[in-house]
């Protein structure tokens, strides 16, 4: 088959070209609070996970960072044993040592790096 | 050169633009198209030629595959200008068969497409990719749908990237990268972050510049710059740059932490010494101009001379009768220049057009046509939709 039959894209990428060009925002904090102001909290493997949307995010002070997500995680996911959510950009408790800028340099004076 | 459209199956048809089509695209995620997205013109090929363009690419690949083995069983690592340093990590991507998810060859055509010539291979960073993906396959819609469009790159990115998945590392999240200040390439980014998504592999975003390593750890893999494991990552940033930069040595020893997409053995076929080799290996090919290294040849006074590592036709001239025809300046060449013979190609209302034939995990996925009015194919070109009629 040479022809596609159906392109769907995604809300993310939609969102994403809505925003191209302006500075990447930082994701928005919440607390996760549903109808009834109260907030429903399980753990594994030491973290702690909040129910919302449809899902579970990690909790980091107290709040949820939705934003960060492309989704929430299952509960199959988070119970599976190892499991580590990655953490939003302002939650900066691991990353001590850690070394960055060793890549993007040759692209200063060449725009883009496609072709 | 010639000269207007000619009577073959291959056309160029000048035709109106949907009236809101800016915003159409937009919304598609072409936020890049000022001055390059032309849809007041289309191609129309025949089936017969789409069959060909799809096979010649099938081939080309293959050959292009033979080169890399030719490169690794020779250690012509001084003849593609590819730090020593880096030989086994070239190596052991190739041995591995790591995951690779797509490329692009720029062919030329005559007007009937019986005679396909590969002018470049752009394996390791290609973009124009949305557009060929997604944008002309939804102006199809409008335009008729009825017609056929040579174009299953969106599916077969999806299925693809759903088959990468068992093959990535730890967590088997897949993060994504670019450089900073290139809408083209953040949207080239964003759309391959939309098709891991469909194919149901979790994925994040940083800048290139973002990415970082944790000192006092040897064993860890690239972090983000909070210190989150980067098991795996898909790069928009050539091999090139990425040796010669300060954590370039870290992609040798953090290789069984670290999967990178596209694998390093992509430098090799993104650099313009492949046609030199391809030449060598399979001379008298009907896909493959003859290509020097450093000198014309026999090429008597007919030839484009393109920089080793070069983009986006910088540093590019053309040579027709031992005459300059047209020259890019720009930063590359200090590796020296290939040679390439001059093929030319015809002229369609004064436009001269050229297929990007994309590759997808290896198989021929489908096209876009870039179209320009001077010799050289840069970043002033234009990009057209097409389509085909089947008979």
């Amino acid at each position: 088959m040479k022809k596609s039959s159906s392109i769907v894209l995604g809300s993310l990428f939609v969102i994403a070209a809505a925003s191209c060009g302006q500075n990447k925002k930082e994701p928005e904090w919440t607390s996760g609070n549903d109808a009834q102001g109260r907030t429903h909290d399980t753990s594994f493997n030491g973290s702690r996970y909040r129910y919302y949307n449809n899902g579970w995010y990690p909790v980091y002070h107290g709040l949820i960072c939705p934003g960060f997500y492309s989704r929430p995680y299952y509960y199959g996911e988070i119970s599976r044993p190892g499991f580590v959510a990655p953490m939003p950009p302002s939650v900066a408790a691991g990353g001590a040592g850690v070394k960055t800028g060793g890549f993007g340099s040759s692209a200063h004076s060449s725009g883009g790096a496609g072709e | 050169m010639g000269q207007g459209n000619k009577q073959t199956a291959m056309k160029r048809i000048i035709i109106d633009p949907r009236p809101d089509w800016q915003d159409k695209i937009k919304q598609q995620g072409f936020v890049f198209y000022k001055g390059y997205y032309n849809e007041s013109a289309v191609y129309e090929f025949s089936a017969a030629e789409v069959d060909r363009i799809e096979a010649a690419t099938t081939e080309l690949f293959e050959k292009c595959l033979a080169v890399v083995q030719h490169v690794i069983d020779n250690d012509l690592w001084d003849e593609f200008f590819i730090d020593r340093k880096y030989a086994d990590l070239i190596k052991w991507s190739w041995e591995n068969d790591n995951p690779a998810f797509y490329g692009r060859f720029d062919l030329a055509m005559n007007e009937d497409c019986t005679d396909i010539k590969l002018l470049e291979f752009n394996a390791d960073t290609p973009t124009s990719l949305l557009e060929a993906s997604v944008v002309q396959w939804y102006w199809l819609q409008e335009y008729n749908k009825g017609l056929d469009q040579f174009n299953s790159i969106h599916e077969k990115l999806v299925s693809h990237i759903k088959l990468c998945r068992d093959y990535l590392y730890g967590d088997l999240s897949l993060w994504f990268a670019c450089a900073r200040n290139s809408d083209e390439d953040f949207m080239t980014i964003k759309y391959l972050q939309d098709c891991a998504d469909q194919a149901g592999v979790k994925n994040y975003f940083l800048y290139m510049n973002e990415i970082g390593v944790q000192d006092s750890y040897l064993n860890t893999p690239f972090v983000t710059p909070e210190g989150y494991p980067i098991h795996n990552i898909f790069k928009l940033y050539p091999y090139e740059w990425l040796f010669r930069e300060e954590f370039g040595s870290q992609l040798v020893s953090k290789r069984d932490l670290t999967l990178w997409i596209e694998p390093a053995y992509k430098v090799i076929l993104s650099n313009k010494m492949l046609l030199v080799y391809l030449h060598k290996l399979f001379p008298g090919h009907p896909n493959i101009l003859p290509a020097y290294f450093n000198n014309p040849g026999n090429l008597g006074g007919n030839y484009v001379k393109k920089p080793v590592y070069g983009r986006e036709g910088w540093n590019v001239e053309v040579v027709k009768n031992n005459e300059t025809q047209e020259r890019n300046n720009g930063e590359y060449g200090e590796e020296g220049f290939v040679y390439q013979q001059l093929f030319d190609i015809p002229r369609f209302d004064g436009n001269i057009p050229v297929i990007g034939s994309w590759l997808i995990g290896g198989i021929s996925a489908g096209m876009g046509i870039k179209e320009t009015t001077g010799l050289i194919h840069g970043n002033m070109s234009k990009f057209c939709p097409h389509y085909f009629r089947q008979g």
